[in-house]
């Protein structure tokens, strides 16, 4: 029982490296050559975890070799328009101004149903306010709609932006990265501490500062 | 790009791996053979005390070869191949010439044949 134990943990560092080595579009939207990776993986892993007398490397050397094709071929693909079109795809237009591309639809062996039910899955309810529907590769739909049927943004009616607030101090722990990429330092921290009637870094649970020097200041419960 | 990079380096170390893992599995079979073929020679002209020593210079190279094996045979095929070393260990430890010939040539072929799987032949790609 401690070999299953220690091959699944292996086995399982090793797919973790995996998918992250992959990067992180892998968890989100995966194009073709990325689901064929991601399903092959889960398969080749479950074999030696289940059982021990397949050898461990017969897994990983697989997973590795998965992983390395896939890096390259995502890097190939990146630099070369052509193999993106033959291993990805193109987008298709499925809506038109309005107007539903029947000949897209049947190319992409999609039904009508399955067109709307995709768009009212997108809160669009009426076709004629779609300017386009596109296809992406990774099989998700992309409405635009006539800019008199977008929603307002916040653009149009939007206080200063205070940019990214990033954490000074978690948990007691002052981020010195976090620090010097504000331009701030230990001085300036003090004073913060000073003003709010904290003496020591370990008794603030959290501090942000965004990019308008907003502060957010949370000390630690008493308890 | 680094990581480009690292992925064909990662590719380039497993092509190496591989090449080296199969490089020491065709001269550890090749020493078996001629340690085993050895021994039955030695054993059926009657010079016992000679075969024996050179069994154990076999058994020996099994054991301290056994984890780079363990890389590539099934595990259940590592203890058949173990089991019949014993069986001729045991056979020559009681000077018995008994299917001794069998048994070796069907070592030799269990072994030959779970190796000859790792090599890259186009046999064994399709």
């Amino acid at each position: 029982m401690l070999i299953a134990i220690t091959r699944t943990a292996f086995l399982y560092l090793t797919v973790i490296a995996a998918i992250r080595l992959m990067g992180k579009r892998q968890i989100g939207e995966l194009e073709p050559s990325e689901l064929v990776v991601a399903i092959m993986i889960s398969e080749l892993a479950a074999v030696p975890m289940q059982e021990a007398g397949v050898p461990l490397v017969a897994g990983i050397v697989p997973i590795l070799t998965l992983i390395g094709l896939e890096i390259i071929m995502s890097g190939a693909l990146l630099k070369s328009v052509r193999l993106r079109r033959l291993v990805c795809g193109v987008p298709s237009i499925l809506v038109d101004k309005g107007v539903i591309l029947q000949n897209e639809l049947k190319k992409n062996r999609l039904t009508v149903d399955e067109l709307i039910e995709e768009l009212r899955l997108q809160d669009v309810l009426d076709i004629s306010t779609v300017q386009y529907a596109i296809l992406e590769t990774n099989g998700k739909l992309s409405v635009v709609l006539y800019a008199a049927e977008r929603p307002a943004t916040a653009g149009q009616n939007a206080p200063p932006d205070s940019g990214l607030p990033v954490i000074l101090i978690n948990d007691g722990r002052t981020l010195t990265d976090n620090l010097l990429l504000r331009g701030l330092n230990e001085g300036w921290i003090e004073r913060q501490l000073r003003e709010r009637g904290v003496t020591r870094v370990e008794d603030v649970f959290l501090l942000m500062v965004d990019e308008r020097s907003q502060i957010y200041f949370l000390p630690k419960d008493a308890s | 790009m680094n990581r480009t990079w690292l992925a064909a380096a990662l590719l380039l170390a497993l092509c190496v791996a591989g090449a080296l893992t199969a490089a020491r599995l065709n001269t550890f079979a090749d020493k078996m053979e001629d340690e085993l073929l050895g021994t039955l020679t030695l054993a059926e002209a009657g010079e016992w005390p000679e075969a024996q020593a050179l069994l154990q210079t076999a058994l020996s190279r099994w054991d301290r070869s056994r984890t780079c094996l363990s890389l590539v045979l099934h595990h259940i095929e590592l203890d058949e191949l173990g089991e019949a070393l014993m069986g001729l260990e045991s056979k020559v430890g009681r000077q018995s010439t008994d299917d001794l010939r069998e048994d070796t040539e069907r070592l030799l072929w269990g072994l030959r044949h779970f190796i000859s799987r790792e090599a890259l032949t186009w046999a064994n790609v399709v």
